[in-house]
């Protein structure tokens, strides 16, 4: 009698599921057991431009009185593609008591909750199953603070009249419209030469760097570490002789010769 | 708004050239200066210090301090990154007052274990401040890595500015002074009677610490993300966001 693939498919299942139940009720091999430190891992949200997030460890631990082989761990399910192994493991024996960490990296792909599922065979055994869940996310976020000349928010703005919050989170596109005036009166009000002029270098309120060759705030050319800003701050905006120095030349230790140039945190 | 008087007329006092630095005294809550520049945060983190921009050979340095204030120990301790903030170089080709470019710095988890990315230079037309799509370097926190040309750096440094920021005649109070007499403000509760800085200054930010992001870049990889020549100049600043 002939049967059809899918009848033969289904006996075979048929078959093994007698075979695992009559296990279950018989005295033989007892079956590996290896368990999972946790059920299910959530990453949380990330956002879906950021690239992968931080590796999250599921720890396996051999449970059973044996050495258990384990077989190489995968991702699987509908978001699996945003779930990656981090240096995963191919086969491997685990000796009674022992554990093996699997790393695990979550990289949305697109905003909105996805998930898989980390599968881990076990000869002998139940395959160890994880959850994995995690958020792609397409952050917007809102200025807090914005330095570009040194210290024009701490001249120029003094509350309650003008608010150094309102400069800190104000677009340089809006400084002239702004900030020229009151530049303008700050400026005049410490002597300075030519408010209009001065106002019209230090806004919008953006440091020059020039690609050529050396680079210097007294120039105007960009700001080194050891640039005495205060100083050249002094000199471009106060009129007042006695105004032209703080008389600290620099910094309290050396810079750097080599990257990342700023010295040692002070033990 | 500051959340209490005290805390407002600290850091008014503070307020001035501090392009750095700031206050410390008694009063853990004291900031830098521009630093203390930040009153609608209570997060240091996203307290921008200081921008430095500097040509080494053939490459540029962009630098951005910080969290100021920080005490030693303290730098490394328990200071870190704001994992839900976004750090960025804003680079402008024509002075216009909108980013053409971006270097953009964003961290992976909380405390020490952080680890920081960077993407960028890159062009960009956003009108918003998110995330740019664009392959990044990533290091831990408090670590240098190098990687095609490009090195960054974000961890504890000592703060790099250098200023007479308190006591009598510091930068502070005199400049105060100046602007009360002239302007009629009130700046600050200790502003100087006297137009002249202390002769004997030092500098009071010596032993103190900031968080610092150090991204150097190729000159012209500048150039090429700015779309302007080899010898041009451009206008930069940066800027620190938090999500919305």
């Amino acid at each position: 009698m002939k049967t059809s693939p899918l009848f033969r498919t289904l006996a075979a299942l048929a078959t093994v599921a007698a075979l695992t139940a009559c296990d279950d009720d018989t005295v033989g091999p007892v079956a590996p057991m290896v368990d999972a430190d946790v059920m299910s891992v959530d990453f949380g949200a990330l956002d879906v431009d950021f690239g992968p997030g931080m590796t999250r460890i599921v720890t396996l631990t051999n449970t059973g009185s044996e050495s258990v082989m384990l077989g190489a761990p995968s991702v699987s399910g509908s978001g699996a593609a945003a779930f990656m192994l981090d240096g995963a493991p191919g086969l491997t024996t685990l000796a009674a008591g022992a554990t093996l960490e699997i790393g695990l990296i979550f990289d949305p792909v697109s905003a909105g909750p996805t998930s898989a599922q980390l599968d881990v065979p076990v000869t002998g055994g139940d395959a160890v199953m994880v959850a994995l869940a995690g958020t792609g996310a397409d952050y917007v976020y809102r200025q807090v603070d914005r330095i570009g000349i040194p210290a024009l928010n701490t001249v120029f703005n003094h509350p309650p009249a003008f608010s150094k919050v309102d400069y800190n989170t104000a677009s340089p596109a809006d400084d002239l419209a702004t900030y020229t005036g009151r530049f303008e009166t700050v400026l005049g009000a410490v002597a300075n030469p030519d408010p209009s002029g001065t106002a019209a270098l230090l806004l919008p309120d953006a440091l020059p760097v020039s690609l050529a060759g050396e680079t210097s705030f007294a120039t105007l050319t960009g700001r080194d570490l050891a640039d005495d800003a205060v100083d050249v701050a002094l000199s471009v905006t106060v009129g007042i002789e006695s105004l032209k120095s703080d008389n600290v030349d620099a910094n309290d230790v050396a810079f750097l010769g080599s990257f990342p140039y700023l010295a040692m945190p002070n033990n | 708004m500051p959340r209490n008087p005290s805390q407002f007329l600290l850091r008014s006092t503070l307020g001035i050239l501090a392009v750095g630095g700031v206050v410390v005294a008694a009063n853990l809550d004291v900031r830098a200066a521009d630093h203390a520049d930040s009153p609608d945060t209570t997060e240091g983190n996203l307290d921008a210090n200081d921008l430095y921009v500097f040509a080494r050979g053939d490459n540029l340095v962009f630098a951005l301090t910080v969290s100021p204030l920080l005490a030693p120990g303290q730098a490394t301790a328990d200071a870190a990154f704001n994992p839900e903030g976004l750090y960025q170089f804003n680079l402008d080709r024509e002075r216009d007052g909108v980013a053409d470019a971006v270097i953009q710095v964003a961290f992976l988890g909380s405390g020490t274990d952080q680890m920081v990315d960077v993407r960028g230079p890159v062009a960009t037309t956003a009108t918003t401040m998110g995330v740019v799509s664009a392959p990044s370097i990533r290091a831990p926190f408090d670590q240098t890595v190098v990687q095609g040309g490009t090195s960054i750096f974000a961890g504890p440094r000592d703060d790099p500015f250098f200023i007479d920021l308190f006591g009598d005649r510091s930068v502070t109070s005199v400049l105060n002074a100046a602007f009360g007499a002239a302007l009629g403000e009130q700046v600050g509760a200790d502003d100087e009677q006297s137009l002249e800085f202390n002769p004997d200054a030092t500098d009071d930010l010596a032993g103190l610490n900031t968080l610092a992001i150090v991204v150097e870049v190729p000159k012209s990889q500048v150039a090429g993300a700015l779309g302007i020549g080899p010898s041009d100049a451009f206008f930069a600043w940066a800027t620190t966001g938090v999500r919305q």
